[in-house]
């Protein structure tokens, strides 16, 4: 249950994340979080829970304090980074927020500026 | 070598000698021959060392310039090794994506091209490696059954005269770790040593193979001229 | 071949010093030299059978290239985490070294006459708002005022990286080698 919510929730970033003037592209983090959330996502996977049967490059992961979002972005050339990586977050939080989960913890990190 | 260091909005210039690494150590004066491309022109005129040394520090563009200008090298040179086409591009993929990580390592930037075909070469081992069974070392039998062209009688070919057909026709005749060693060798330029690793045997049969292989050319190519 | 008195590998050994220190017993024996321009032949023949079959190789299927470099990407060197000022505690903003390291690149390459080399950047730069101290290494066009191409270099990477709300204390240029444009070096 928890799982389709916080899976709609990062779908819903993905497409804002995507449609913020300056992004070009949109990742997953690589490392360790991104093996934990394929670990955990894989029951999701496996019971067709995600919308595409793919595991989503934003991480949305869940606790009883906090929801954890955490994804990279590429910008397009020309761009201010620190104010791109903000709007972004901004979206974020703001579909975090109404998607009744815990409050929202942001990570963005910008891995190419064009 | 001129270091110049500032303040980035200060007009005036510090000159002083560059103290630190330079660039390369074989090159402690800067070698004119460079090859850059004009302004805007992006990177493919740049020499093999510049794209080298960017691509060491993550440029992507500069890796993608330096691979395709010595792709087809790679290609034919794993044909060679391995035989085949398809086994040739496996091993060109993955010694593609070796070169990138490695070369944060290369220590001879301009020196490049015969570092990348070495990891070809490893590449191609490691996947005939994995491939083949361990009872393929009886070459000379496999060898021996292959098809030999009448093109390739050297008879024939004295009279026609073509040495680049003749070694041609010789390598293929050559046993698998022969004609394997003589490429490694003349080709590549690798070390006994390394043959040997590549070809899972001891550095004297590596001598052994080479010498056989030499003896066999030699001879042939007499019958050449 | 029977007057030949040293074996091939001796005298592959020798073509592999560049017949360097010059040694009699090969140079001045007849057989034995003749041997060695064989030897010598067959290696220049084989280095061409490679460059032949190369030019002779059609062009990378563009499926097999993108497959490798959607790989290299994906492993890009993309170094520590270089923090942004974020809204509030709930953001955690950064960008990567790789990234700015891209932007210095472009940065360089913007002045007529410079390409950069590579580029380093130090301080304490997983600290949010401290200053960095950036190197930057380039091959000079021959010709060009080095000391004003050095200068429009680093006041392009320093605008650049200050765009970013990155603090830059020092851009230091380094002259690493220089180079000719393709035209000149034809000559």
């Amino acid at each position: 249950m928890s799982l389709d919510v916080s899976r709609s929730l990062a779908d819903e970033i993905l497409a804002l994340a995507k449609a913020t003037p300056g992004v070009a592209g949109v990742y997953a983090r690589p490392g360790i979080g991104q093996l934990s959330r394929i670990v955990r996502e894989g029951v999701a996977v496996v019971s067709g829970s995600g919308s595409d049967g793919s595991v989503s490059p934003i991480d949305v992961h869940v606790t009883d304090e906090a929801t954890r979002i955490e994804f990279d972005v590429a910008l397009a050339p020309g761009q201010v980074g620190p104010a791109v990586a903000r709007a972004v977050a901004a979206a974020a939080r703001t579909a975090a927020a109404a998607s009744g989960l815990p409050p929202a913890v942001v990570d963005v990190r910008v891995v190419s500026l064009g | 070598m001129k270091k110049f260091s500032g303040p980035p909005f200060v007009v005036g210039m510090v000159f002083a000698e560059r103290v630190k690494v330079a660039a390369s150590p074989e090159a402690p004066h800067p070698p004119e021959q460079q090859l850059a491309p004009q302004a805007g022109a992006g990177l493919d005129g740049a020499s093999d060392g510049l794209l080298a040394r960017r691509a060491a520090d993550g440029d992507s563009r500069a890796f993608e310039v330096l691979l395709r200008r010595h792709l087809s090298l790679m290609t034919a040179y794993a044909v060679r090794l391995t035989g085949s086409r398809a086994d040739a591009s496996d091993a060109v993929q993955e010694a593609s994506i070796a070169i990138w990580r490695e070369l944060p390592t290369l220590t001879t930037p301009d020196a490049v091209r015969g570092w990348m075909m070495r990891i070809v070469s490893r590449k191609a081992f490691d996947l005939m490696r994995a491939r083949k069974p361990v009872d393929d070392i009886d070459d000379e039998a496999v060898s021996n059954r292959l098809p030999v062209s009448e093109s390739a009688d050297p008879a024939r070919l004295a009279v026609t005269g073509d040495a680049m057909a003749g070694l041609r026709a010789a390598l293929d005749r050559l046993p698998r770790l022969q004609r394997q060693s003589w490429i490694l060798r003349e080709v590549g330029g690798e070390s006994y040593g390394e043959i040997a690793e590549h070809l899972g045997i001891t550095t004297t049969a590596a001598r052994g193979q080479l010498a056989r292989a030499r003896e066999t050319l030699t001879r042939e190519m007499e019958a050449w001229r | 071949m029977s007057e030949q008195t040293v074996t091939l590998e001796r005298l592959s050994d020798y073509l592999d010093s560049g017949r360097f220190p010059y040694d009699p017993e090969i140079e001045d024996v007849p057989e034995n030299a003749g041997q060695l321009a064989v030897l010598q032949r067959l290696r220049s023949l084989s280095g061409r059978l490679i460059s032949d079959e190369a030019a002779a190789e059609p062009e990378p299927d563009p499926s097999w290239f993108s497959g490798v470099m959607d790989r290299v990407r994906r492993e890009a060197r993309s170094g520590r985490d270089i923090p942004l000022l974020a809204s509030d505690a709930f953001e955690t903003l950064h960008v990567t070294e790789g990234a700015v390291r891209g932007l210095i690149r472009e940065a360089g390459d913007s002045v007529p006459g410079a390409v950069v080399i590579s580029c380093s950047i130090d301080g304490s730069v997983t600290e949010l708002g401290a200053p960095l101290h950036i190197e930057v290494t380039i091959s000079a066009l021959r010709g060009e005022f080095v000391p004003a191409m050095a200068d429009e270099v680093r006041q392009a990477v320093a605008d650049r990286l200050t765009a970013q709300e990155l603090v830059v204390e020092t851009v230091d240029i380094v002259i690493g080698d220089v180079h000719l444009l393709e035209s000149e070096a034809s000559q």
